[in-house]
C-alpha cells in the first residue's frame, strides 16, 4: 500500500466529513489506484446510493493523492490546487452503502501545473463511472 | 481554407466539445485564447493532447504552448515544421 487511510489527509488538502477515497492502493508514474468503503453517514448518500458527484471528488482526490505520492506535484508532498473541469462523463451506476469502490486514474497529458487525467470507479466488476478531470496546481 | 487547418478546427471543436461553432466560425490568425474562440487556459491542456493524438507533436512547456496555440496559424505552421524536422 502507497498510502494507508490513517496518512491520506498528509496528501490531499480536503478533511472530513468530504474525504471520498481510504487507500492510495498503487502509484505509478502514470497510473494512480485507490479503494474506498462507503460507510453509513457519508454525506453524498441519498436513499443509501452514493452520489455522483462523490464518485467525480473519488476520481479527484484519487488522483491529487496519486500525483503527490509521485513526486509530480512540484515535489510537494500535499496536492494543494483546484479541480478545473470534468468532462467526457459517463454515469453507469451509483453504488451502495458499506460496498467499496476501486478507482483507476491514468495521468493522460500535463502541462506546468495544469494535468488531465482519465478515471474509472468500479465495485467488484461493475463500472460506476468515468470521466476525465483537469486538475491545476497551485 | 488548407485541409491541415480545417481538420485542426474540426478537432478543437469535437475535443473541446464547443456547441454551437463551426469550422467556418474560427478565423484562422483570431486568438484562440481569450477574446478570440474564448478558450482559457486549462483549455490548452486538451489541445496539448490533441497535437500529440493527431500529429505526433508534443508541446512540454507552457512558453511553447503560448505561441504555439495563440491560433490556427500558430498551430498549423508549428505541425508543417515539425513534420519538416522529423523528415
Amino acid at each position: 500500500m502507497i498510502i494507508p487511510k490513517e496518512k491520506i489527509e498528509d496528501f490531499i488538502p480536503q478533511r472530513p466529513p468530504f474525504i471520498m477515497i481510504d487507500n492510495l492502493i498503487e502509484a505509478s508514474a502514470e497510473t494512480f489506484r485507490s479503494d474506498f468503503r462507503i460507510l453509513p453517514g457519508n454525506i453524498f448518500l441519498e436513499n443509501d446510493l452514493l452520489r455522483e458527484f462523490a464518485l467525480i471528488e473519488n476520481i479527484a482526490q484519487t488522483s491529487s493523492a496519486g500525483l503527490a505520492s509521485s513526486g509530480l506535484f512540484f515535489g510537494k508532498q500535499k496536492a494543494d490546487g483546484y479541480l478545473g473541469g470534468v468532462s467526457k462523463l459517463k454515469l453507469y451506476e451509483l453504488p451502495k452503502v458499506n460496498e467499496t469502490i476501486y478507482t483507476i486514474v491514468n495521468l493522460v497529458a500535463r502541462l506546468e501545473n495544469m494535468f488531465l487525467l482519465k478515471g474509472v470507479n468500479y465495485c467488484e466488476d461493475r463500472k460506476l463511472m468515468e470521466c476525465e478531470i483537469k486538475l491545476v496546481g497551485i | 481554407m488548407s485541409d491541415l487547418k480545417y481538420e485542426l478546427k474540426k478537432q478543437i471543436i469535437e475535443e473541446l466539445n464547443l456547441e454551437d461553432i463551426q469550422p467556418e466560425d474560427i478565423e484562422d490568425d483570431a486568438p484562440l485564447f481569450g477574446d478570440g474562440l474564448g478558450l482559457d487556459s486549462i483549455d490548452a491542456l486538451e489541445l496539448v493532447v490533441l497535437m500529440e493524438k493527431y500529429y505526433g507533436v508534443k508541446i512540454t512547456d507552457e512558453e511553447t504552448g503560448k505561441k504555439v496555440l495563440a491560433s490556427i496559424n500558430a498551430m498549423s505552421e508549428f505541425i508543417l515544421e515539425q513534420k519538416e524536422k522529423n523528415k
